[in-house]
């Protein structure tokens, strides 16, 4: 598993050239899961195309992007929380992703934790969180 | 368990309207219209985001359509949300009723006056509705009545009955508590 605070600001890699592309500046989400970085002016990763999001660096195979323009990207520490009952949760101070990208912790500035099956998705006003969703059933041994 | 705060419909005016499914504020409430007597909130009217000078939203957003009202947002699914005016059902383009409410003599079927309507009182959550009023400049300053049992309500006056004098509420605390015992 990763934060995203650390993500932020990390080498990205291309495989394809061993090109050193730029440091990863935004991240796209949908839902609850990362579906691009945006790594230095231009470069645009789709998630598919990443090796790992769990490493010192994000090495990456050239891939085209079909990523949806509109979808809100940056840095979301810091953004706001919204419930889906339309009130204010604080402000996030990290997100927990796994290996494949898929958001497993949001954590806020009031010490609450919630899933990532909460986080119905991340724009530029705020990050949307469901207030009622039960948390996976465990595991039956 | 979904929290259902009190609010009064003045704090909604500003309040960001916004798509759950992308995290993006679309709009803003202009103004709350409801049908008091039937305690109903029919929707709202919009204006665009970015300030006191962004302008009026031509779309409206009918209760129908809204996920929850909070403290802080109106949440809706989807943009789709929002309808054109042309669209929207007749008690949501209409003149707005509170302008029918706001300012009204609120007086007891024996003549009392109890003062005048300033603002409505309202529930949030998925399904927001008007239960009560805060009324003033009468014999007992500023205060909050339910709206239970009103015995009429038209453009200039709200009747309740004789007993609503002990009703009345310092805040939305002790209006939530005398709605409390009115269920019982």
């Amino acid at each position: 598993m990763i934060n995203v605070s650390t993500l932020i600001g990390q080498p990205a890699v291309c495989l394809d050239d061993a090109a050193l592309k730029g440091t990863v500046k935004g991240v796209r989400f949908q839902r609850n899961r990362i579906v691009a970085l945006d790594v230095g002016r231009k470069t645009l990763i789709p998630a598919g195309a990443v090796r790992s999001f769990a490493g010192d660096a994000i090495t990456y195979d050239q891939s085209p992007s079909d990523i949806d323009p509109d979808l809100w990207h940056g840095d979301p520490i810091g953004k706001r929380l919204l419930s889906d009952t339309g009130d204010e949760l604080g402000t996030i101070t990290e997100i927990g992703v796994d290996d494949d990208g898929t958001v497993v912790s949001v954590i806020s500035n009031r010490n609450q934790t919630y899933t990532g099956e909460q986080l119905l998705a991340i724009g530029s006003y705020a990050a949307i969180l469901a207030l009622n969703v039960l948390p996976p059933p465990a595991p039956i041994a | 368990m979904t929290m259902t705060a009190l609010m009064r419909g003045s704090d909604l005016r500003s309040h960001p309207v916004v798509d759950m499914s992308t995290g993006e504020d679309i709009a803003e409430v202009r103004d709350v219209v409801f049908d008091v007597a039937a305690g109903r909130i029919t929707g709202f009217t919009l204006n665009k985001r970015g300030g006191l000078f962004s302008g009026r939203l031509r779309a409206v957003l009918p209760t129908g359509e809204v996920h929850s009202v909070g403290t802080d947002a109106v949440m809706v699914a989807s943009s789709d949300a929002l309808i054109s005016r042309g669209d929207a059902p007749d008690d949501l383009t209409g003149s707005s009723k509170n302008d029918d409410v706001i300012g009204n003599i609120v007086v007891t079927e024996s003549g009392r006056v109890l003062g005048n309507v300033r603002d409505v009182v309202l529930t949030g959550g998925g399904q927001p509705a008007v239960v009560g009023f805060e009324i003033d400049g009468g014999n007992f300053g500023a205060g909050l009545v339910p709206m239970d049992r009103q015995r009429g309500v038209s453009g200039t006056a709200l009747i309740v009955p004789d007993d609503y004098e002990q009703r009345i509420r310092a805040d939305l605390t002790g209006l939530a508590a005398e709605l409390a015992n009115l269920e019982r």
